[in-house]
């Protein structure tokens, strides 16, 4: 049975020339799994807010939507609501009520249901979430990964036929991401049709019946994820985005049936004959001078708290590129604050540049020394308009463009163009040390290359840069060393070729499929290399 | 056996509008006492010891209150001495300590009260009165530690990236007030992002529901019922003038009789119910963890 079908439409937004969405056509069964992906700006959200009647934007469409055989436009208010559910990208700014339980039967209380159904209804649902243990709590209270299952739920006691989501993990850390997806898949497997938008396609892919791929506003392939990906391997701001194992397939073959998780991966690799295991790496030589050193840090937030960091030990020196990774909340921003002196410590010694924090006397830490970029970027934005805020910036000198964003208001920035806006400011302060709290956290696939591009051109300049991350591409592709940061302190260090073919869970896709083919393989690029040298077994039929 | 505390919302606010109502419209001294002890009582109950600050600034305002009418009213006819001309009487003396024992009643009634009533349990209460205003008031809730959280991000990264470094008084006015408008911007950019998310689950469709996690229970009932019939009683015998106490311009007390002293008793058993209650939960709570 079909449950949307969308016929020749076409949308374009007020005093723009261009269609932001132009003559698409599909149709949706009941029960599928749909992914929507595409570069920034291409019209994916356009597209999905123009799925739910109250979310239409301002703008002329042509064309019909029809939801279970209706027009959406002629759908009833209630049905729309109940029947159509949207989730947003940002967990914090959806949630509107400070109790989770009122949150929860929020929808329901709109719609006029009686109290006992919405008692029932959100008793299920919470406890089908787990929300059950923090159905008291206050929502300002929740991480991240626990205000999107929020979300998600409150937009469930519903009991919607369609579940939109737009982006909804691109805020969180991957353990919460992976959580969050697995119970969308769950619902999924019960029977709901789900439409997703997402930059982190190497979970979604594998779970998903079809994708959509958009570019400038057109549909240019709808179809079964094996297939389509196929049809991306000419448009490199679109295959950027896809699972890692389809990569190397795409760079390696050009059709056939592209592998999409770690095991058809290693399958695909069961066709080559392994003569040459590992790339030949020269040791890693890291400069003499000390940029910045822990010694036995402690660090707690109140009297009472238990210590977030432990006696840690770090040394990193000058320009290299240091990669910090580590478990949600395992204190790892903490210690990147503690180092740019916006959190005090207890014990020990922080010293930036051979000096100890302290005999930085007022200001003098931050002017031509050390920057930080915060997680939150837009917390960097003061001023109305970019031009405004690069007053005083000379951005000839920039690493890259930020020019042609001039006459728009930073929070109008996409997550990408947000990040190098930022970038610039920090980058104002003429730092020797920079320190980058997430910064790939919401930005697309794109805009993480161009970040990687950046990195590898400051460090050029002589630039000290470290990085706590959650992302172990970025790490495996720009840093000269990484460290594992747990129960407190940095439990290990190495290069991303020790660091990540060491470890059995904690490393990048690629890793994980090539371990027992090759040994020292950690990202696409290194993978397609060894697959050059070695070559395809000849009795394939 | 629960607590006051424990019970709904609604039964928690009717009685203390009750007890704290009684206690500002009656003027007998014998009132005044009963409402004083049950406070007292019942805070020492439920809060133990501590709150040393707040039990001395209460005294010493006590004091303050019952010096003050004195010095200032000089009616009533039994005069004590005399300072600067001015009569220092017997009547405006015990009239001050009588509205000071009022006034710190109240005061220890309020405090528990705002102790017991968390913002939740204030928005069931509206919640029953009207949906919208529950609602209003719940984003508010929500609304001010996310304002007050953001602001301080804001502050931490100009910090980080060597802003805001400056000792000049103006400088730093100018620097909060930056930090003030653009957060403002920011509450306005979520807050459209709020307003998407409450229209796509259905607000402004037409009448809205509202759901609380409080259900009213026996003991709620109960409450309400023993609140209703002791002040009942005690609101009548005021009524009836039986408990009207004159300080000005000499002391004078009606004859008691049997409907004042009625309702005096049940004034009294009145305010000693929390007390008595949050007693007998603890035995019965120790005696129950005996058994295990």
């Amino acid at each position: 049975m079909e449950l949307l079908t969308v016929k020749n439409l076409s949308f374009t937004y007020p005093l723009c020339d261009v269609p932001a969405i132009q003559n698409i056509s599909f149709s949706i069964q009941k029960g599928e799994f749909i992914v929507l992906c595409g570069a920034t700006g291409c019209g994916k959200s356009t597209l999905l807010q123009l799925l739910k009647p109250e979310l239409i934007p301002n703008g002329s469409q042509n064309g019909e939507i029809l939801f279970k055989d209706t027009p959406i436009q002629k759908l009833s208010p209630e049905i729309s609501a109940s029947q159509i559910g949207y989730v947003m990208q940002k967990p914090e700014q959806q949630i509107v009520t400070d109790k989770v339980w009122h949150e929860m039967a929020f929808g329901l209380e709109n719609l006029n249901t009686p109290v006992s159904v919405i008692a029932k209804r959100t008793a299920e649902m919470a406890s089908y979430f787990g929300v059950g243990s923090w159905y008291d709590r206050s929502t300002s209270e929740l991480s991240g990964g626990q205000k999107q299952l929020l979300n998600l739920s409150a937009v469930m006691v519903m009991h919607p036929e369609l579940l939109i989501l737009d982006e909804p993990t691109a805020q969180l850390d991957p353990v919460s991401a992976s959580e969050f997806l697995t119970a969308v898949r769950k619902l999924n497997q019960d029977g709901l049709t789900v439409i997703i938008v997402e930059h982190r396609l190497e979970e979604v892919i594998p779970m998903c019946d079809r994708i959509m791929m958009m570019k400038d506003g057109k549909m240019i392939a709808f179809d079964k994820p094996e297939k389509a990906i196929l049809s991306v391997k000419n448009s490199p701001d679109l295959l950027c985005a896809m699972p890692s194992v389809s990569r190397l397939y795409l760079e390696m073959e050009s059709d056939g049936i592209c592998p999409l998780t770690i095991r058809q991966g290693r399958e695909y690799l069961a066709q080559y004959d392994i003569t040459q295991r590992s790339i030949p790496c020269e040791p890693y030589q890291h400069s003499e001078n000390i940029a910045l050193q822990f010694e036995e840090v402690f660090f707690r937030y109140q009297r009472n708290s238990p210590d977030i960091l432990k006696g840690m030990n770090l040394t990193i020196y000058e320009n290299e590129i240091f990669c910090i990774l580590g478990e949600n909340g395992s204190g790892k921003s903490t210690a990147l604050k503690a180092s740019a002196d916006l959190l005090p410590i207890y014990s020990g010694k922080i010293q930036v540049f051979g000096k100890k924090l302290k005999s930085y006397k007022k200001g003098a830490l931050y002017q031509n020394c050390l920057a930080m970029l915060p997680q939150d970027v837009q917390t960097l934005f003061l001023r109305n308009t970019v031009r405004e805020e690069l007053e005083g910036i000379n951005t000839g000198q920039l690493p890259f463009d930020v020019e042609k964003l001039c006459d728009r208001h930073p929070y109008d920035l996409s997550g990408g163009e947000q990040q190098l806006l930022a970038l610039a400011k920090v980058l104002h302060a003429n730092p020797k040390l920079l320190l980058l709290d997430e910064p790939t956290k919401g930005i697309d696939a794109n805009s993480k290359l161009q970040l990687i591009q950046i990195l590898r051109k400051l460090k050029e300049n002589g630039m000290t840069i470290i990085i706590v991350t959650h992302d172990m591409e970025l790490s495996a592709e720009c840093a000269d060393r990484c460290g594992m940061f747990f129960h407190g302190g940095i439990v290990s260090t190495g290069t991303p070729k020790e660091f990540f073919t060491g470890n059995y869970f904690y490393t990048t896709p690629v890793s994980r499929m090539t371990r027992d083919y090759f040994d020292n393989a950690v990202t696409v690029g290194d993978a397609v290399k060894l697959c050059k040298l070695n070559r395809k077994k000849e009795n394939i039929s | 056996m629960q607590t006051i505390e424990e019970l709904h919302p609604i039964s928690i606010t009717i009685y203390f509008m009750a007890v704290m109502g009684i206690a500002m419209f009656s003027t007998n001294p014998i009132m005044m006492g009963l409402s004083m002890t049950g406070a007292i009582l019942y805070f020492l109950t439920r809060n133990g010891k501590g709150h040393f600050k707040m039990h001395l600034s209460f005294v010493i305002l006590f004091t303050v209150l019952a010096l003050m009418n004195p010095l200032v009213s000089h009616n009533g006819i039994t005069v004590l001495f005399v300072v600067n001309d001015n009569p220092i009487t017997l009547e405006a003396f015990l009239y001050g300590l009588n509205s000071a024992t009022m006034i710190i009643s109240i005061l220890y009634w309020l405090r528990l009260f705002s102790m017991i009533m968390t913002s939740e349990k204030i928005l069931c209460v509206f919640g029953a009165i009207s949906p919208k205003i529950a609602l209003v008031l719940s984003m508010s809730l929500r609304f001010v530690p996310l304002f007050q959280n953001q602001a301080k991000k804001v502050n931490d990264s100009q910090k980080a990236v060597g802003y805001f470094q400056s000792d000049n008084i103006i400088d730093s006015i100018h620097q909060k007030m930056r930090v003030f408008d653009i957060v403002l911007t920011w509450a306005l950019e979520n807050g459209i992002i709020t307003a998407n998310s409450m229209e796509a689950r259905g607000y402004s469709v037409g009448k809205r529901s509202h759901f609380s996690i409080h259900p009213i229970r026996k003991n709620d009932i109960i409450l309400m019922l023993i609140t209703c019939i002791l002040s009942g009683v005690c609101i009548s015998a005021m009524a009836w003038g039986k408990m009207t106490f004159l300080f000005y311009p000499e002391i004078t007390a009606p004859e008691t009789d049997l409907f004042a002293v009625g309702g005096m008793i049940g004034y009294g058993i009145l305010v000693l119910l929390p007390s008595i209650i949050q007693k007998g939960t603890e035995k019965q709570w120790n005696y129950l963890q005996s058994k295990i």
